[in-house]
């Protein structure tokens, strides 16, 4: 599982996913998406397009990451899911209540959005 | 010996002509998930690639609920997972001899309304119920055995 990171414009930061979120993928990547998602403004955006694969356990770890922001008034976007992924998505309600957007631009706008 | 008990979310399953396509055993750590997807994933089931998706996540999930809860005695275990194929369904059988668990009955989360609601784990079980057409459990001999069954059809 890789995890790269990108700091745009507004104080976003954007963190890549790439591979395969199950449960080896989940444990090499929490630590590193954990720390990266502590950004100063807490507006992040995560861009699954490179996940093949997610399962309950990246989800976990999606949540527990977007819990922390939002418990410091920020917010974690999900970025342009692949069909499985966004299925898995949907199937646990976790795009109910994570805004899930399928370009950047959309994601952009949603991160820094109040309320 | 124990009482064998099959509790399924669907009850007139096909099951004729069934024959064993192939089985394997996987060590009880971290990596038995990946493994065993993998594996399934390469087998010629003859699923679409949707169904296929599907049952390659329920099996990740179901190997996953055996790693992390099955047993608590620190010791090395195995979990086998065995397919079969009928003419209109292929079937997965998922056992170890873990403590009984049965996750057609298991308690599922409730769906959080906000983030805060939200408790960070939970859902294998919900996605596999939400996802196999045919889920079933037995206990027999000290072994729990889930069964998946795919239809052999285009799928959703």
């Amino acid at each position: 599982m890789q995890v790269e990171h990108d700091d745009l414009e507004d104080g976003i930061r954007m963190i890549r996913l790439m591979g395969r979120l199950d449960l080896e993928g989940a444990e090499a990547a929490d630590l590193k998406l954990t720390s990266l998602a502590a950004v100063k403004k807490g507006f992040v955006i995560v861009d699954l397009d490179g996940v093949e694969f997610m399962s309950s356990i990246g989800v976990s770890v999606i949540v527990r990451v977007a819990r922390a922001l939002t418990s410091r008034e920020g917010r974690l976007v999900l970025l342009n899911p692949q069909p499985n992924v966004a299925d898995v998505l949907r199937r646990t309600q976790i795009d109910q209540i994570s805004l899930v957007c399928d370009d950047l631009g959309a994601a952009r706008t949603a991160v820094l959005a109040t309320g | 010996m124990e009482p064998t008990r099959l509790h399924t979310l669907e009850t007139d399953a096909p099951r004729a002509d069934t024959s064993s396509m192939s089985t394997r055993t996987f060590p009880v750590d971290r990596s038995a998930p990946r493994a065993a997807a993998a594996w399934f994933r390469g087998l010629p089931t003859g699923l679409s690639a949707s169904r296929l998706a599907d049952a390659e996540l329920c099996v990740d999930e179901l190997v996953t609920n055996v790693v992390r809860y099955a047993f608590t005695d620190g010791g090395t275990h195995t979990l086998t997972v065995n397919v079969e194929r009928s003419p209109s369904e292929v079937e997965i059988v998922i056992q170890d001899d873990g403590r009984p668990f049965d996750p057609t009955a298991a308690p599922l989360p409730a769906m959080p309304r906000t983030l805060d609601e939200a408790v960070p784990g939970g859902r294998g079980l919900l996605l596999v119920r939400s996802i196999a057409p045919r889920l079933g459990y037995e206990r027999r001999d000290g072994f729990n055995r889930v069964i998946l069954g795919f239809p052999l059809d285009p799928g959703p």
